[in-house]
């Protein structure tokens, strides 16, 4: 195994010292992402201009209010389209890691701080892939740092699609899924890794991030048929590991899974459009540092020509830590490109269940630029391995510590290059996002309106529901919703009776009925749309002929309490609950019986 | 091949080891005070949190009284006025851009909308357009028909039907 430029199996970079102190790796990391996101810090309450931003922001605030204005989880979301499912819908974020901030502190502060946390775990999760593909010191810290303020995170948050971010956490399924070949443990991080992606992404960086482990999976699977009887990872194992990691992704977070899969049933999210772009337009979108105007446009992807070439300097020197990111690099720049005419990976994996709806190829990039980043990270160490073996040599006599200083000084000077390159150019990006007044957030009893799906995020914070809508999945929406009703709830027929609300909250909503004397047939309606999950205890709901909910009244006075409680929720819930409980256990258990067999270590050998 | 194993020096946090182990607070039979630099990442958070935090909060909107959504009864209804008063030009022109699809006529029109009490009428009255929208919604509720008021130029224009408030859904949901 060949590390140094001069094919010497060279120690540690010296710089491994400082970079391995985890505390300040830390205050490092939330530095550079504080600097990265700072005009957004100062302001939390300005948001993006971009259309996203509205319809995302409106989604986090519907969330906000059911979780913390009214300490119910967010279900359903009246304030979309009449009444959808919140949780079973795949563009929501509502339980999480933003959702718990939104909580400790505060909406707008809440959803920027997510936004810092998701840069930092980019930057510690670059940074340790790196790590385990033997990048030390510098050359792995730059590998964390490019990565997390790459282009298409900038993007992101550029467009206003703040789930994205979640692409942040795809180095730790990664290095969790690598580690997992030969330590279940890992995998089952790895799981949890995944289970936060899909809470905080859902519908991108979920599915994404799966096929680049799949991908990844596959051969290694490969690697270890080729090398049988040499390799310490059976052939079967690597299949195994990503199966145990999707299994607890998806024991973890069934809460959520389910109500999303029986959404995906009824209402399949739809996508006819088959973008294919030719590799230098990806290439393009990555070293060009146009202002983007699209998605699609030059620099969308941007993490600048220094880092490639860095990158291809690890190659150049021969150097092993560098094949199989390289290898990883190229296959995402086919899959980025979702072309047939290079590998044809995209289309193939269009081809299989689930996965027939994948879009916006793209951003596929996002992995292209981790792997180009630990491949520069790999050339950064080399160097400084190299450079410090060198003046160990030529400084005898001079301090060790010098030669260590110097060498570390050349590899930072040489890291800060593509550094300064991209993350400026991503930052300035980032920095001119924030310049929209979030909207005004008012108390008032909740009713339908018109309202406006370009400004969706003016609904929510004003206590409306918007009827204009749009969502990636065809929702169903009642005929009968109205945005003028006197009352949301009302009896029909209207001569029947009175309906006084008493209570209302997104999940709940409290009524009282007062039918006159002679009245046998008569419903209470509810200006939302129907879902079966709407429940008033004994008394029947239905879905009127208009598509709204009702709920059938006995003779008299009554109390109608209506719920909204999913079942697939509970079920989930009680999955959720036993994997996060019993995987541990089962980890526990099975390290105490090796403890016991092996008479002390535990840990299983690598 | 592909698996270098890196030898990570001795008496440092493995970075490998705690992806597994989680964050460890004592390694290698480290003592509690060397978790005091800590503190050190622990205090710029917080710095980052209390900033994020003493931000200047957005002003919040008063819903009743006389000057509901900080604007009087006369703004309101000019500004209720602004946007009505072009409703049947721009379904027009939406119904010709999506002669076959209502749903996206419907959109067109509200874009239409938005673009309107973003860059005309939200500016003219000096307030946040979230006080445009809630007079958009007060008015569509209330069934306005509004004439401009006295001495306005738009005068002309005459009595405005209301907004229709029902919905063009993507797919109607009947039973």
């Amino acid at each position: 195994m060949k590390h140094g430029v001069d094919g010497h199996v060279a120690a540690l970079p010296p710089s491994t010292a400082v970079a391995e102190r985890g505390w300040l790796r830390w205050t490092l990391w939330l530095a550079l992402a504080a600097a990265w996101l700072w005009p957004g810090l100062t302001r939390p309450s300005m948001l993006g201009a971009a259309v996203d931003w509205s319809y995302f922001t409106a989604h986090d605030i519907s969330a906000f209010r059911s979780l913390v204005e009214h300490g119910q989880l967010p279900a359903w979301d009246p304030y979309a389209c009449g009444g959808i499912p919140m949780i079973g819908n795949l563009q929501t974020r509502p339980v999480g890691l933003t959702a718990l901030l939104t909580w400790l502190f505060g909406l707008w502060p809440g959803l920027r701080l997510s936004l810092l946390a998701m840069v930092v775990l980019g930057m510690e999760g670059g940074y340790r892939y790196a790590r385990h593909r033997g990048v030390a010191g510098v050359g792995a810290l730059l590998a964390g740092a490019a990565f997390a303020t790459s282009g298409r995170l900038a993007q992101a948050i550029a467009e206003g699609q703040p789930g994205l971010m979640a692409f942040e956490l795809a180095p730790w399924a990664l290095l969790c899924l690598e580690r997992g070949w030969r330590d279940w443990r890992a995998a089952s991080v790895g799981g949890l890794w995944m289970a936060l992606s899909f809470l905080e992404g859902g519908a991108v960086p979920t599915p994404l991030t799966a096929v680049l482990l799949l991908i990844v999976t596959l051969l290694r699977t490969g690697v270890a048929l080729w090398r049988r009887g040499h390799d310490d990872v059976a052939p079967w194992r690597p299949f195994a590991a990503l199966g145990w990691m999707a299994t607890v992704a998806a024991g973890v977070t069934a809460f959520r899974l389910l109500p999303v899969a029986e959404s995906l049933w009824l209402w399949p999210r739809q996508w006819q459009a088959q973008d294919v772009y030719t590799i230098g337009h990806v290439l393009n979108m990555m070293v060009i540092a146009e202002p983007p105007g699209s998605h699609t446009a030059n620099g969308a992807s941007y993490f600048g020509t220094p880092l490639l070439m860095v990158a291809l300097a690890a190659l150049l020197l021969r150097d092993k830590r560098a094949v199989w990111p390289a290898l990883l690099l190229c296959l995402s720049l086919d899959l980025a490109t979702g072309t047939r005419d290079l590998l044809g990976v995209f289309p193939a994996i269009r081809g299989l269940p689930v996965l027939e709806n994948l879009r916006h190829p793209m951003r596929f990039g996002l992995y292209t630029a981790l792997f180009c980043a630990t491949c520069a990270g790999v050339a950064v160490d080399a160097l400084e391995r190299g450079l410090h073996h060198r003046l160990q040599r030529r400084l005898a006599d001079a301090p060790p510590l010098l030669a260590s200083l110097l060498a570390a000084t050349a590899a930072l000077a040489l890291a800060l290059w593509p550094l300064s390159d991209g993350a400026i150019f991503t930052g300035r990006r980032v920095a001119g996002v924030f310049g929209r007044p979030a909207p005004l957030l008012v108390d008032q009893p909740f009713r339908q309106s018109l309202g406006n799906r370009w400004a969706a995020d003016t609904w929510p914070a004003l206590n409306l529901g918007t009827l204009s809508c749009f969502e990636e999945q065809p929702f169903p929406q009642a005929i009968g919703l109205r945005g003028d009703r006197k009352a949301e709830e009302f009896v029909d027929p209207p001569e029947a009776g009175t309906a006084t609300r008493l209570a209302w909250s997104p999940q709940g909503i409290d009524v009282e009925v007062a039918l006159a004397a002679d009245v046998t047939d008569a419903t209470l309606v509810v200006n939302q749309n129907y879902h079966r999950a709407w429940n008033a205890g004994a008394l029947p709901t239905l879905a009127r002929a208009d598509g709204l909910l009702a709920v059938r009244l006995p003779p008299g006075r009554s109390h109608v309490a209506l719920r909204f409680s999913d079942p697939a929720v509970h079920v989930g819930l009680a999955i959720s609950a036993c994997f996060l409980l019993g995987v541990p256990l089962l980890h526990h258990r099975r390290q105490r019986r090796r403890a016991v067999e092996s008479g002390g270590d535990a840990r299983e050998a690598p | 091949m592909f698996e270098p194993a890196s030898a990570e020096p001795e008496g440092v946090v493995s970075a490998s080891a705690a992806v597994v182990d989680g964050p460890a607070l004592v390694v290698n039979g480290r003592r509690p005070i060397a978790l005091l630099p800590w503190l050190v990442p622990l205090g710029l958070a917080a710095v980052l949190a209390a900033m994020v935090l003493s931000a200047p909060e957005p002003p919040t909107l008063r819903t009743s009284g006389a000057t509901r959504f900080g604007l009087s009864a006369a703004a309101r209804s000019e500004a209720f006025w602004q946007i009505a008063s072009h409703e049947p030009m721009w379904r027009l022109r939406a119904a010709a851009h999506f002669p076959d699809h209502p749903w996206s006529a419907e959109d067109d029109y509200h874009w239409n909308v938005l673009a309107h009490v973003h860059n005309e009428v939200a500016p003219a009255l000096g307030v946040h357009t979230s006080a445009v929208w809630a007079v958009y919604d007060e008015g569509v509720r209330g069934a306005w028909r509004v004439a401009p008021p006295a001495g306005s130029p738009h005068r002309a224009g005459g009595v405005t039907a209301p907004l229709r408030p029902t919905v063009v859904p993507l797919r109607p949901r009947t039973q």
